[in-house]
């Protein structure tokens, strides 16, 4: 690691801006060391590339998510869990519920929360989560990334059974997923009309150029009226 | 209210056990269907004994999850694509009996009835259904009770072979949705896992150029064609895709290059990151292909 020239809270719970040589990178504070860590005044730091994950290319864009230290959060599409890490480094004294299907990937998602007591893997299919083990009571925040169809619907789906009333959805949007011929525009606006139906949609931006056709988008949830 | 812990009857927890290992195993055989909304299941496995802490409930949280997890993990993949393979090689031989039995049964009927037309299924529950041919006018020889029992035991044995057959599909089906959801999807379940038989694994097909996979399957002619310089074969298994069987034989060669490749990357990413893929645009491709290939032959 070459020489750290500042480190400046983020505005979230362990994340901070690190800047050196000049360039400002994104990184989370955490307990565990490993390959992509390096201490620096007895803390151990992890850079955060926007490029592998959805939720940094967010934070670099300033949309600012509501994750505190003691989040509990339904994170949906936890893949091989680079990005599940750096929730739980935010949100160290909450909870993780990290739903994958794929056996493969979640093998290796097993690998690295091995440690992490505030991750909770679930492997499960996230478009019956009345199917899922019976460990999730509520939850404050569900970060959305899967890549399948029926983004808007799935999302629904577990807001309805977990989502606290005035919790918050954070989904990225994969517009190839749902449709590879549609015009992207069109597929945004109709998974974004059908969140409309139990979400009031906060805030919301295009991931370019780090994750081409993505939407990110914030929602509160009005509950299932 | 059946919880990860236990169940919940009137105000009572009844817990599921204290170690994970029995924990794990009530909460695998559980689902979410009962569980109230905004439940606090913390406070309730506190209150019932499971854990002293809001620490020590996450704790035991986490490891029973690990553990629902692991065992789901291994169970869904160890050897998976073995037990695929196996089932694909035995569909084979079932429909290898159910011809011999069908096509014997044909033989020995027609000493009796040689004027029937019927196709092997129709004949098998033609005998099944009515034994002798009844009233039917005939220049076959007769047959009496003894002839016919043995007849439709033999009939019973195929009509088995032929139920079995069905069920064997519904596994393929089922399997490859969890083995290979893209390559089930883009060639269907049962020539995914041909495919996967014939490369030995999932993975080795994964690890495959999609030239090989095109040509899965028609070794003499490749080795032919390599050897003595005769036309390359075309299409190997993926022939059995109905985009390609069916389509005109000068485009053929194009369109089963071009579902090859799709197969390739299903493969790797089935593998690999297990995303959803999607073929949208597959009958679009195919119908662009076979305008060019029309083109060409007015020109």
């Amino acid at each position: 690691m070459s020489a750290i020239e500042s480190i400046a809270p983020a505005g979230m719970n362990n994340v901070f801006f690190i800047t050196t040589e000049g360039k400002k990178m994104i990184g989370t504070l955490t307990s565990f060391s490993g390959e992509d860590t390096f201490e620096h005044e007895d803390k151990i730091y992890r850079l955060w590339n926007p490029n592998t994950s959805k939720l940094a290319s967010m934070l670099m864009k300033g949309m600012k998510a509501p994750l505190t230290k003691d989040s509990k959060i339904l994170y949906l599409g936890a893949a091989s869990g680079t990005t599940v890490t750096r929730v739980a480094d935010i949100a160290d004294e909450g909870i993780i519920y990290a739903v994958e299907f794929a056996p493969r990937p979640a093998r290796d998602l097993l690998k690295v929360i091995e440690d992490r007591e505030n991750v909770v893997p679930i492997i499960a299919d996230a478009r019956y989560p009345e199917l899922y083990p019976p460990f999730i009571d509520s939850v404050d925040i569900i970060y959305q990334d899967v890549a399948q169809p029926g983004q808007a619907g799935i999302a629904i789906a577990n807001a309805d059974k977990y989502l606290k009333k005035d919790g918050v959805l954070i989904i990225a949007i994969k517009a190839k997923s749902i449709s590879a011929s549609e015009n992207v525009g069109d597929i945004f606006r109709r998974e974004l009309e059908t969140l409309e139906k139990r979400f009031e949609i906060l805030d919301k931006m295009s991931l370019e150029p780090l994750h081409h056709n993505h939407l990110a988008a914030f929602c509160k949830y009005k509950g299932n009226i | 209210m059946r919880t990860w812990f236990g169940r919940l009857e009137e105000k009572n927890v009844i817990l599921a056990g204290n170690s994970v290992n029995e924990l794990a195993k009530w909460a695998e055989s559980s689902d979410s269907k009962e569980l109230t909304r905004m439940a606090d299941l913390q406070s309730l496995a506190m209150k019932s004994g499971l854990c002293p802490s809001p620490e020590e409930y996450r704790r035991l949280l986490h490891e029973t999850a690990m553990q629902v997890a692991r065992d789901h993990i291994s169970m869904s993949l160890a050897g998976k694509d073995a037990y695929l393979m196996q089932a694909v090689k035995s569909l084979d031989d079932l429909n290898e009996a159910y011809n011999i039995l069908t096509s014997r049964m044909g033989e020995w009927y027609g000493i009796h009835y040689p004027e029937q037309r019927l196709r092997p299924n129709e004949l098998l529950d033609f005998i099944l259904q009515h034994g002798s041919r009844e009233t039917i006018p005939s220049i076959g020889a007769a047959m009496d009770r003894d002839d016919v029992a043995a007849i439709q035991g033999l009939g019973l044995a195929a009509k088995a072979l032929f139920y079995q057959r069905k069920a064997l599909e519904g596994y393929i089906n089922s399997a490859m949705e969890e083995v290979a959801p893209n390559l089930s999807n883009l060639l269907g379940p049962l020539l995914g896992a041909r495919l996967i038989a014939r490369a030995g694994s999932l993975e080795k097909l994964a690890k495959m150029p999609a030239s090989t996979i095109q040509v899965m399957g028609a070794g003499d002619a490749l080795f032919k064609h390599l050897r003595t310089g005769s036309p390359s074969p075309k299409h190997g298994l993926i022939f059995k895709h109905p985009l390609i069987s069916g389509s005109p034989k000068s485009a053929r060669g194009k369109i089963s290059r071009m579902i090859a490749s799709k197969a390739a990357i299903a493969a790797r990413v089935d593998h690999y990151s297990g995303d959803a893929m999607d073929f949208d645009d597959l009958n679009e491709k195919v119908a662009a292909i076979k305008a060019r290939m029309k083109e060409r032959k007015k020109t």
